[in-house]
């Protein structure tokens, strides 16, 4: 069990399967129940609805690449094997880039890496909404 | 324990719920409640019965077990009634728990509670409940906020809000009907994560009550470095106030607006940071319920504060400076 920040942007998805994928990532998390409300599944969203970030108390088999690529897979109505994806690395955490058909659908980041601490993963997260704040900050 | 009479009056005896006594001395108050058995509704002195609830089992289980007692539209802040050492002070019109840990809550009572629509101390232990004790239930909702965190020093807890997603929403169909936008105080107090937060280039948003761009209220910590923004926005007019500050310590923040005496003024630590700005605008529409929120801008949630806030008191009349000079210390 592990508590950090998670991120996934829609690439190339409808909105139909966005909302698939969303409504799914929603229910992930293994204290939904707490009394501690940091410890139950919470969300923010971007202002253009393609990405959202998630944190909570995590089972560690929830935030898998092949887990995930096994969801896009569902949502597209074909074989895991046929989802492919990437890995790479970036200052914020490592990230997977889910490709279906020749296309990039989905990219997902760890952030702080998958190892983080909560405190590591916090410092990741709020760096990258800094760095990105025109994308994620409503007008003020 | 040595309680202090929170409004100013002399102190009036207080005798034990429980031991089904009256009150001593002064004049005849009646009071209702009794700990233990609520349904008794014992009274201490008979007269003209003050609308008082009787406790729940509910209410005290919410409390940690301590006393509460919910007068309306007229009661006595009463502290310590367990020990039998309590005193009364002014009047008040206010649900909160009688224990030492209460004061300052005791304090809103006695100052704020005739102008009050709702008080949220953000002192829960556990749940999403952002309980208001003013009366009326206008409770919030807390997403992802870590509870039970150091307070302003009146032996409470505070929440702390990571600033990437946490947020309470203190919207309601019922918050936004008693909302005046016209006349108001907002009174809270907030503190930092660390001193970086003052530096980071982003705005934190410590509450915003806004029906729409052109009528809303916002306390935040501006992207400007050291700089707090409070704002009163009414018709299209913006009334801004840009004080210093890069305190890692805990403050009170307040604002006043009267359309009526056209002003709105804007206090730090009980000191108004300028003079009043005037020139209001005509306040238009509904609290959204989108946008009515502490520690966010929005429940997407937008411009989340990164740190601690604690008692938020929304009133519907410009309270004095005096009141929010008392506000402003534990």
């Amino acid at each position: 069990m592990s508590r950090q920040y998670f991120g996934v942007e829609a690439l190339s998805l409808t909105a139909a399967q966005r909302a698939v994928l969303v409504a799914a990532l929603k229910l992930l998390g293994r204290d939904n129940r707490a009394p501690q409300p940091s410890h139950r599944n919470h969300w923010r969203v971007r202002l253009d609805g393609q990405a959202v970030i998630f944190e909570a108390n995590w089972n560690t088999d929830e935030w898998t690449v092949a887990g995930l690529g096994n969801r896009l897979a569902t949502l597209f109505g074909v074989s895991p094997a046929l989802v492919t994806f990437a890995t790479a690395q970036t200052v914020y955490g490592p990230t997977a880039t889910y490709t279906y058909s020749g296309t990039n659908r989905l990219r997902l980041i760890a952030f702080g890496g998958l190892l983080a601490t909560w405190a590591e993963s916090h410092d990741a997260v709020t760096a990258y909404l800094a760095a990105n704040s025109a994308a994620w900050e409503s007008a003020v | 324990m040595t309680p202090t009479a929170p409004g100013g009056g002399p102190a009036i005896p207080v005798y034990e719920a429980a031991d089904d006594a009256r009150v001593s001395g002064g004049p005849v108050i009646p009071v209702y409640g009794y700990v233990g058995t609520p349904t008794d509704g014992r009274r201490l002195q008979g007269g003209a019965a003050m609308p008082v609830r009787v406790l729940t089992a509910a209410d005290l289980q919410q409390n940690g077990g301590r006393y509460r007692l919910e007068g309306r539209p007229v009661a006595m802040p009463i502290y310590a009634a367990r020990t039998g050492q309590g005193r009364m002070g002014g009047p008040a019109q206010l649900v909160y728990p009688i224990s030492p840990w209460s004061f300052y809550a005791a304090k809103v009572a006695a100052i704020a509670s005739s102008n009050l629509i709702a008080y949220w101390p953000l002192w829960e232990a556990s749940g999403t409940v952002a309980t208001d004790i003013g009366g009326s239930a206008l409770n919030g909702a807390y997403t992802g906020v870590t509870l039970g965190q150091q307070g302003i020093g009146d032996g409470r807890t505070s929440p702390l809000f990571d600033g990437a997603n946490d947020y309470c929403n203190i919207y309601s169909a019922a918050l936004a009907a008693a909302f005046n936008g016209a006349e108001g105080t907002f009174v809270s107090w907030f503190k930092v994560a660390n001193a970086g937060v003052w530096t980071d280039g982003a705005f934190h948003s410590i509450c915003r009550l806004q029906a729409d761009a052109s009528n809303q209220i916002v306390i935040d910590k501006s992207s400007t470095n050291n700089v707090l923004r409070m704002i009163y926005t009414a018709g299209g007019t913006q009334k801004i106030s840009t004080p210093s500050n890069s305190s890692t310590g805990f403050l009170c923040v307040a604002m006043t607006w009267s359309k009526s005496a056209d002003q709105m003024i804007p206090y730090v630590n009980g000191v108004a940071t300028q003079a009043a700005l005037t020139g209001l605008g005509v306040w238009a529409g509904a609290l959204a319920a989108t946008t009515t929120t502490l520690g966010a801008s929005s429940t997407v949630p937008a411009l989340v504060w990164s740190g601690y806030l604690a008692h938020f008191v929304l009133c519907n009349a410009a309270l004095p400076q005096p009141s929010i000079a008392q506000l402003a210390t534990v």
